[in-house]
């Protein structure tokens, strides 16, 4: 990948200026060419060539795509929209850019026939770069390329701030570019980064009104999806609930929407309605594979396990390209083990390979580890339970991970250790997603009046805390 | 007042009309090229061909325009408004409509420097026609402006020819077909902002004597 500043230099003509052999800058960049049709990917690799590019890769399908990106990552994308097997390039684009597999850095152009995209990157969070309508000529894929690596080359500071999770000097950089001289026709692209950025450095009051400012211009989908998001961090979840409404009101093909209208229903503790909101939108994008590790999850803390495990099992035999195989397996034991399947659980376990156990982040072998000591059970699995209880006690686990801890602190009697998790969860952002699930749990072993007063205390303390 | 659906019909119609003419007037083409290629003058069929593909272009850049009409008709198409910079699409344009037309010399002028939200796609394919339309029937000079007047982003394209004939130019397209016109107003109409909505003006006269065709976007 070329650097900002050997961009700025190829695109800058006054450097030109002492070269006897003038420099076309689209031959020293490298492309990838993704396109399932082979007459259309000849007719675009034609074009780039005719704009002086050489180094061209070419990919034929979303599969071949990313492991092509992986091997060597490309200057400039050009991908159509529709990939074959039901795949789309926005779908790849979404999954590539929020598994940081693919750089803002990284030009991304989708090409369509489809004049309903058009209706998607008006809508959505995560849009291309820019897209360009088929049939189009050299001269507009060169004259759209060009503005979009001018782009690039203006905010790549900000973009390498972005990555390290310097989000101050992010917002910084934002700043002096706005006041820049060439920040005037990119006024608009700053206002968006600014309040996507203050929302991934969670000050969440300053991305709620960066994102107001945007929705005086136009009630932007994505600006008020960014609102909802915003909301839903600072737990006003009805106001949230209210914007996510709005937003599939305007955009009823906008997924991601119904995504997060989901979490914020969990948030509310309408697990029903999340379930079913996501069983809805699964069912209309069903190869988004993230999608139905959501619809797992939620089922999961709805109580219906058999869903959750068909759903976690069909999305371990076809997501090839996924980035989180081990918390997929992890989630397989978890539905397995609650839904009473003790011989798909241990299956499960029993494919793990020694190298995928050495790879276990610290949270995933504790989860790991509290799963296989319940599956033990008796002595053997108390004595395992025992090794990890010491770890349980510091460490700060995620919702489904804690769960798991509860389940196995309570079969092992360790009341103590069940408690300060439960409080720990009850006291947290993720308290009304786990409650019902917690409840269960100290249900299932009779101590349903226990957790109650856990959960009066805790909100006790909470509500001392605001004072 | 027009009835929308029935409209939509007859220009629908029409633009079939044109674009069959235009496959039969290629397809003439390719079998005079054949002609050539087995008379053993290949070189020949050459020209032919480049006219057929030109013909055929048309037909598919017709036929595309036919398929926004019946969306938009339909209100299959709500608008997709993002943000866009003004001298972008003009620039997007001018390299759509090519530059070169038989002396005529186009020029642009952009006063807006700012960006603009509308449906990028839906306005740049009215300002294409509009500007087609324009080389068209121009002596020796087009000029496309974009500048903001009373708050709205104006489009004017202008041209020195003969001016829109009194008689409502329902093909002002410069074919039988009044397609364009009508994907334009519809446009027009569908940016509505702040309370205010687009329109299209049609007048004769200003700086080149021509027709004058205007997008107000709000």
């Amino acid at each position: 990948m070329l650097e900002a500043d050997i961009l700025a230099s190829l695109f800058d003509d006054g450097q030109a200026l002492d070269r006897r052999i003038p420099v076309n800058p689209y031959k020293e960049l490298r492309y990838l060419v993704i396109e399932d049709q082979e007459a259309s990917r000849k007719t675009l690799q034609m074009c780039i060539q005719s704009m002086g590019g050489s180094s061209i890769d070419l990919a034929a399908s979303f599969n071949d795509a990313v492991n092509r990106i992986q091997r060597h990552m490309p200057d400039v994308i050009v991908c159509d929209y529709m990939l074959g097997s039901g795949r789309t390039g926005q779908q790849l684009l979404e999954d590539l850019r929020r598994s940081s597999r693919l750089p803002d850095t990284v030009a991304f152009l989708m090409v369509t026939a489809e004049r309903t995209y058009e209706q998607v990157v008006s809508a959505v969070e995560l849009a291309p770069d820019d897209y360009i309508i088929k049939p189009f000529s050299p001269e507009t894929l060169r004259s759209r390329m060009e503005r979009v690596i001018r782009k690039k080359i203006f905010f790549h500071a900000f973009h390498q701030l972005k990555v390290t999770g310097d989000f101050d000097a992010a917002i910084a950089e934002l700043d002096a570019l706005e006041g820049a001289e060439e920040g005037r026709q990119y006024r608009f692209d700053i206002f968006r980064a600014r309040a996507e950025t203050l929302l991934a450095a969670e000050a969440f009051q300053a991305a709620y009104d960066s994102y107001a400012a945007i929705l005086e211009v136009h009630p932007f989908p994505w600006a008020l999806a960014g609102q909802a998001r915003a909301l839903r961090q600072l737990t006003r979840y009805d106001e949230a609930e209210q914007a996510v409404d709005s937003v599939l009101a305007a955009a009823p093909n906008y997924f991601d929407a119904y995504d997060l209208k989901a979490d914020i229903c969990c948030d509310l503790g309408k697990f029903d309605e999340a379930q079913s909101i996501l069983q809805q939108a699964a069912e209309r994008t069903p190869r988004n594979w993230q999608r139905k590790r959501s619809l797992s999850t939620v089922a999961k803390l709805n109580g219906d396990f058999d869903t959750a495990r068909k759903l976690i099992e069909e999305v371990i035999a076809n997501d090839r390209v996924g980035g989180f195989p081990i918390g997929d397996r992890i989630a397989l034991v978890r539905t397995a083990l609650e839904g009473g399947d003790q011989a798909l659980a241990r299956k499960t376990l029993g494919e793990l390979t020694a190298e995928e156990r050495e790879a276990l982040g610290p949270e995933e072998w504790l989860n790991l580890e509290c799963l296989e000591a319940r599956m033990e059970g008796g002595e053997a699995g108390s004595k395992r339970f025992d090794r990890v209880r010491a770890e349980l006690r510091r460490a700060n686990l995620p919702v489904d991970s804690a769960l798991d801890a509860i389940r196995a602190a309570l079969e092992f009697s360790d009341r103590q250790l069940a408690d300060q998790m439960a409080d720990e969860l009850l006291t947290g952002s993720e308290a009304r997603r786990a409650f019902h699930a917690m409840l269960e749990i100290y249900r299932r072993h009779d101590m349903e009046d226990h957790f109650r007063q856990l959960q009066r205390a805790a909100a006790a303390r909470l509500l001392q805390k605001k004072h | 007042m027009e009835l929308e659906q029935p409209h939509a019909i007859d220009v629908i119609a029409s633009g079939i009309h044109d674009i069959k003419n235009e496959l039969f007037d290629a397809l003439a083409r390719i079998g005079a090229a054949r002609q050539s290629i087995h008379a053993d003058e290949p070189a020949a069929a050459l020209p032919v061909l480049a006219e057929t593909e030109v013909a055929l272009s048309a037909a598919a850049e017709r036929l595309s325009k036919l398929l926004s009409a019946y969306r938009l008709a339909r209100h299959e198409n709500p608008v997709a408004m993002v943000a866009v910079d003004v001298s972008d699409l003009v620039e997007d344009v001018l390299i759509r409509v090519g530059t070169t037309r038989r002396g005529i010399e186009l020029a642009s002028d952009v006063r807006c420097k700012d960006a603009w939200i509308c449906d990028r796609e839906l306005v740049a394919d009215s300002l294409v026609n509009a500007l087609q339309n324009a080389l068209r029937h121009a002596r020796s000079a087009v000029r496309i402006e974009a500048d903001v007047v009373d708050a709205m982003l104006r489009f004017s394209i202008a041209d020195d020819g003969p001016g829109f004939p009194t008689e409502m130019p329902a093909h002002a397209d410069g074919t039988r077909s009044g397609v364009g016109l009508f994907i334009a107003r519809r446009i027009a109409a569908l940016h509505f902002r702040h309370g205010r909505k687009g329109h299209l003006a049609m007048s004769n006269g200003g700086a080149l004597g021509g027709a004058i065709f205007t997008l107000d976007l709000p």
